[in-house]
């Protein structure tokens, strides 16, 4: 099993994203699923402050299939930020549900403030 | 919240580094009380091997021992000691730094806001009962910091094998100080808080606190200041 995250790089505190999981090789998947976590970062330690998601797709994945999701970014989640020490950001995690070891396809998101 | 003046002398808050009406987050918690803790227990160790180091190096032990070796010896691990207490004190001095009140009698630091967003503008006002005379290498400033409050990992070698200690280290993400006068009276100096600067954050390994400062800025002792902390809103 192989999936593909696509998505937009930027979001806005707030607004609805939207995005597609390509299925780049198919196989026997119970359920894929969706979660969106805020992440702390520094040089030694990491925390997962928050994460929210659920289901997108149930049943077995056929290669070259489009899954369309789409989300909300929380109107009060703390901007992506970057400094010398630390880092705060937002991922996107895909996961499929396999017999065995799981699929994961993640990618980052950077969360802006409202304008 | 909103309020028209807020004078740092009149604010009371259990950690220094958060404005009163916002909460501390997992990191601030967890190392409340801990470094006061190893502050007390360097100290008192660093006194014990000066005075025991000092009572070596006097012939304490009796004529029984070289007085050179001993003096030598004693004076060496007495040296280490005040490096402890010397260490001791640097730490109790980064954590409640002297008071700029004690310097400069009567001195105030308001700030027009407790919340303000990146990219508005603090208005800062300083206040000095009266006109007070210094070296001249000591200037009077006001400033804007954020300092970044992060985790790291250190690993000591012991003999049962590598401990690892997790530390929290501190580092200014931003400041801008504006030199101000000694002159008796308010004095008014306006910042901006940077768009592309980090904001407030109370997290688990990383925190951000925002601050409006005065100090008196001296070379190779820490600085006298009064701190009035502010939250930074994306």
């Amino acid at each position: 099993m192989k999936l593909e995250l696509v998505l937009g790089d930027q979001a806005a505190q707030g607004e609805k994203v939207t995005g597609r999981v390509d299925v780049v090789e198919g196989g026997a998947s119970r359920s894929l699923t969706l979660t969106l976590s805020f992440h702390e970062q520094t040089q030694s330690y990491s925390a997962v402050r928050y994460s929210s998601g659920g289901e997108i797709h149930t049943g077995e994945l056929v290669t070259g299939q489009p899954v369309d999701f789409d989300f909300t970014v929380p109107a009060e989640a703390p901007p992506s930020l970057k400094s010398k020490h630390a880092e705060l950001y937002w991922e996107l995690a895909i996961t499929s549900d396999e017999h065995g070891l799981d699929t994961h396809a993640r990618q980052r998101l950077e969360v802006i403030a409202r304008a | 919240m909103r309020t028209p003046l807020l004078t740092g002398a009149n604010r009371r808050s259990k950690f220094a580094h958060i404005p009163p009406d916002h909460d501390p987050g997992p990191q601030t918690l967890r190392n409340q009380g801990g470094s006061t803790l190893w502050e007390w227990f360097t100290a008192f160790v660093g006194s014990g091997m000066v005075v025991g180091g000092l009572f070596v190096a006097a012939g304490g032990r009796g004529s029984k021992f070289n007085p050179w070796e001993e003096a030598i010896g004693g004076l060496v691990f007495a040296f280490f000691g005040a490096v402890c207490v010397a260490w001791a004190y640097s730490l109790r001095r980064k954590r409640r730094p002297l008071r700029l009140a004690d310097r400069l009698p009567g001195a105030a630091l308001a700030v027009d806001r407790d919340d303000a967003r990146r990219g508005e503008r603090l208005s800062v006002t300083l206040t000095l009962a009266s006109s007070n005379g210094s070296a001249d290498d000591e200037s009077l400033e006001v400033g804007l910091v954020c300092v970044e409050i992060y985790d790291y990992q250190v690993v000591a070698q012991t003999r049962a094998g590598p401990v690892y200690v997790r530390q929290t280290g501190e580092a200014n993400a931003h400041e801008d100080w504006r030199r101000v006068e000694r002159t008796a009276g308010d004095q008014s100096v306006e910042f901006e808080l940077p768009r592309d600067a980090p904001y407030s954050y109370e997290g688990d390994c990383v925190s951000y606190a925002w601050r409006v400062s005065a100090r008196i800025a001296r070379t190779l002792r820490s600085d006298p200041r009064i701190d009035h902390a502010v939250w930074v809103l994306p």
